[in-house]
């Protein structure tokens, strides 16, 4: 009897490691964004709603970081779960004073260094536009979203959202210089055991270069 | 002719001024109008970064009066006399100008597209009936989150505001697509023309400041329009007569009193130059005709020392020359017959002399001594005197020629120096005629109780010299030959009694003669040097023998 005990034990032991890696193995969505020009989108914003139930909660204190930096918001664009404590650090030597009038958070940092400021709970879905009060240049967006499930595409338009549960999922696109006809929601399909590909196009206007500090020879004229 | 040059002159410098002007002031007006813009746009987005204003903004939410009265603030602030605010969505969120308005459409969307675009706009809006200088510049929180909009307005106070600096009126000019332009405001009460505001429609299109010259209400203008934008325009304008007033006022004025001057001068000038060259030569002309009619001793008086003074001497001097030249004529008249003294003035006083056929007449009085040993010398002369001026009267007034006096005798020549076709009767006729003239002489000498006279005449005629004998100093007209002589003794003939002839002529004047005479035979005489005898003839003065 013992040994039969010992044997399924055993066997249990060699069997696990695959059980629980494929229990725990998610799949992934990667999304490739594209201009309208055909050149690959950075700083874009997509996020998957289930179209079953609703997403999970944030996991409580929970913190990300919108850093200053070389009187820049670092990075441009941010994506959080609503309920997420953002961090500012002002890594310059100088003071900032980040403020937002947007609905979504109005808020402000009045002028501080370091990290001296208190983190700021964004707990409304929406756009966050961060300003500097004394740096008109300096612009950042936090998109504060209802979903863990999101990703920001790189300098090579592509978006990473890791481990999604498997299930049908509303694709949203989201991006700061998105001008005209926004780009349409899409439905996508997340199987197991496999990743999943979406392609955007979005018309995004140019960048311009107003959201630089000023060189030393001059500055952005308004 | 000197006004109308300087009017012409100060007319069209007056008109280059001004030209030249009005294009200075359309530039100071664009400039003017440029800074404003300027001052406008730092002041906009100065305002787009104030934190409390953009704090408002998004605090506003559909508060209409906190953010209209938040704009009359910051629009007092900056010194601009209009201020919107226009949403991203093309909607008037509120306008100082017109403070009831909120969420209707903005009057200038495309403006509201270019700042986006460029980052900022201006241009010069109608709004109704007014043009407003706008500037839009994005407010910024930190991205475009609304647009603010300061102005002024283009109205009357501008214009008047800028004709202080300008010389010039000044309207705004509203141009509106196939209608006549209107006029938003204007310094002067002129009202322009339908047809100058269409025809300024017409130069909108080049985008350039333009001149233009206009009668205006029968006054020239000078105009220039400067383009502000596609529907406005500003007009400045001049009036040529108006500037030229302050001129031609005294222009006039100067010209009229040099005008009297010069009249002035020139009547004293006239005057003056009247009495001294005028009236002078009158004087002159009437001397002239004086000497004409024979008055040689009329002298001028002129007393100037110009060059009619000089004249006036000369002229002097002139008729002294001349009276003496009729001086010497009239004396040697007296010497000679007048026309021998004409012919010896006429030519050229020469010894030269010629032969011509004359008659010549010779008379004598018969004992004149005897008359002249019973009287005083002053009563002889007077007689001879007498005498010779009568028998001199019938031989000029028969064509003859006194020859000379010698004591009581007469030489007269008929045919010299002038020829006449009947000589010899003249000759004849004379000789008769100074018988009778005796007849007065008799009269006045049987008055004094003296006996009566008796002369003795000889004619012939022949070829013979005539010319001037003498020497240069002194000389006789006359004529020297063997007919001469033959006369003479002919006429010494008469004392003999055998003959009782007063009057003898040789043969050669008788065949010479054209009339009848009545003569007697004498007989023949012989001439020394000559063969052939002449035969002589006694003339009888009496019996019916005038032939005139």
């Amino acid at each position: 009897m013992k040994t039969k005990f010992f044997i399924f034990i055993i066997l249990l032991i060699i069997a696990m490691p695959p059980v629980i890696s494929m229990a725990a193995e998610l799949p992934h969505v990667i999304a490739y964004v594209i201009s309208n020009d055909n050149l690959p989108v950075s700083d874009a914003v997509i996020y998957l709603m289930p179209e079953n139930g609703t997403a999970p909660a944030v996991p409580p204190n929970t913190h990300a970081t919108m850093d200053q930096i070389n009187k820049q918001y670092f990075p441009r664009v941010l994506s959080v779960q609503k309920g997420t404590f953002v961090d500012f650090p002002n890594m310059d030597n100088i003071l900032h004073h980040v403020y937002s009038f947007s609905d979504a958070k109005q808020f402000e940092l009045p002028l501080y260094k370091g990290t001296d400021s208190s983190p700021v709970l964004f707990d409304r879905v929406g756009q966050v536009v961060l300003g500097c009060n004394i740096h008109d240049w300096m612009i950042g967006y936090i998109y504060v979203l209802d979903t863990p499930w999101f990703g920001k595409s790189g300098d090579d338009g592509k978006a990473r959202i890791i481990d999604v549960k498997p299930g049908k999922y509303s694709a949203y696109i989201l991006h700061p210089d998105e001008k005209g006809k926004k780009a349409p929601v899409q439905s996508i399909t997340v199987a197991d055991g496999k990743n999943t590909e979406l392609k955007f196009t979005i018309n995004v206007k140019q960048k311009n270069n107003k959201e630089r500090a000023p060189s030393p020879s001059g500055g952005p004229t308004y | 002719m000197g006004f109308i040059s300087v009017y012409t002159a100060i007319i069209r410098d007056t008109r280059n001024r001004i030209y030249q002007e009005l294009v200075r002031d359309a530039s100071a007006f664009e400039k003017l109008q440029r800074d404003r813009v300027q001052q406008l746009s730092i002041a906009g987005t100065t305002l787009s970064g104030d934190f409390a204003f953009k704090s408002l903004f998004a605090s506003s939410h559909g508060d209409h009066s906190s953010l209209l009265a938040a704009l009359e603030n910051f629009k007092m602030r900056i010194g601009a006399e209009a201020l919107m605010l226009v949403s991203t969505d093309y909607e008037i969120k509120a306008d100082t100008l017109r403070p009831e308005l909120t969420g209707v459409p903005v009057d200038f969307p495309d403006l509201i597209d270019e700042a986006d675009e460029n980052g900022s706009a201006n241009s010069v809006v109608l709004i109704g009936n007014t043009a407003y200088q706008y500037v839009i510049v994005p407010l910024k929180a930190p991205n475009t989150v609304a647009w603010i909009c300061p102005g002024f307005i283009m109205d009357d106070a501008l214009a008047h505001d800028f004709r202080k600096t300008a010389r010039a009126e000044v309207a705004f000019i509203h141009f509106v697509k196939n209608e006549k332009p209107g006029i938003l405001a204007s310094t002067s009460e002129v009202t322009l023309p339908d047809n100058l505001l269409n025809s300024l429609t017409g130069t909108m299109k080049n985008g350039k400041s333009n001149s233009f010259e206009e009668i205006i209400n029968g006054e020239q203008y000078l105009l220039q329009l400067i383009h502000l934008s596609d529907d406005v325009g500003v007009l400045l304008y001049r009036s040529l007569p108006k500037e030229l007033e302050p001129f031609i006022g005294p222009l006039r004025l100067t010209m009229l009193a040099l005008l009297s001057i010069s009249i002035l001068a020139a009547s004293i000038g006239a005057v003056w130059i009247s009495g001294t060259v005028t009236s002078p030569v009158r004087t002159l002309v009437e001397g002239v005709r004086r000497i004409a009619s024979g008055d040689y001793g009329h002298t001028v008086k002129i007393d100037q020392s110009d060059e009619i003074g000089e004249l006036a001497k000369s002229f002097n001097d002139m008729t002294k020359g001349l009276e003496e030249r009729d001086k010497v004529r009239d004396l040697l008249g007296k010497v000679v017959s007048p026309e021998i003294a004409k012919e010896l003035m006429k030519r050229k006083i020469a010894l030269t002399g010629e032969e011509l056929r004359a008659t010549i007449l010779f008379s004598d009085i018969r004992g004149f001594t005897s008359i002249s040993e019973k009287l005083p010398p002053g009563a002889v002369l007077e007689i001879l005197n007498k005498y010779l001026t009568i028998m001199g009267v019938v031989v000029e007034k028969n064509g003859g020629v006194v020859d000379k006096y010698v004591g009581d005798s007469i030489m007269a020549l008929f045919g010299v120096p002038v020829s006449l076709e009947d000589d010899a009767d003249r000759a004849m006729n004379t000789a008769i005629q100074m018988i009778e003239a005796l007849e007065e002489i008799n009269i006045y000498l049987r008055s004094k109780n003296l006996k009566d006279m008796r002369i003795g005449i000889g004619i012939n005629t022949d070829i013979v010299v005539a010319g001037n004998v003498g020497s240069n100093n002194r000389f006789n007209y006359t004529v020297i030959g063997d007919g001469v002589n033959l006369a003479a003794r002919l006429e010494q003939l008469t004392k003999t009694p055998e003959f009782s002839a007063s009057i003898i002529v040789s043969e050669k004047t008788l065949k010479s003669t054209k009339n009848q005479y009545n003569t007697r035979h004498l007989g023949e005489v012989y001439i020394r040097g000559k063969e052939i005898p002449v035969s002589i003839y006694a003339l009888d003065p009496h019996k019916d023998n005038r032939n005139e």
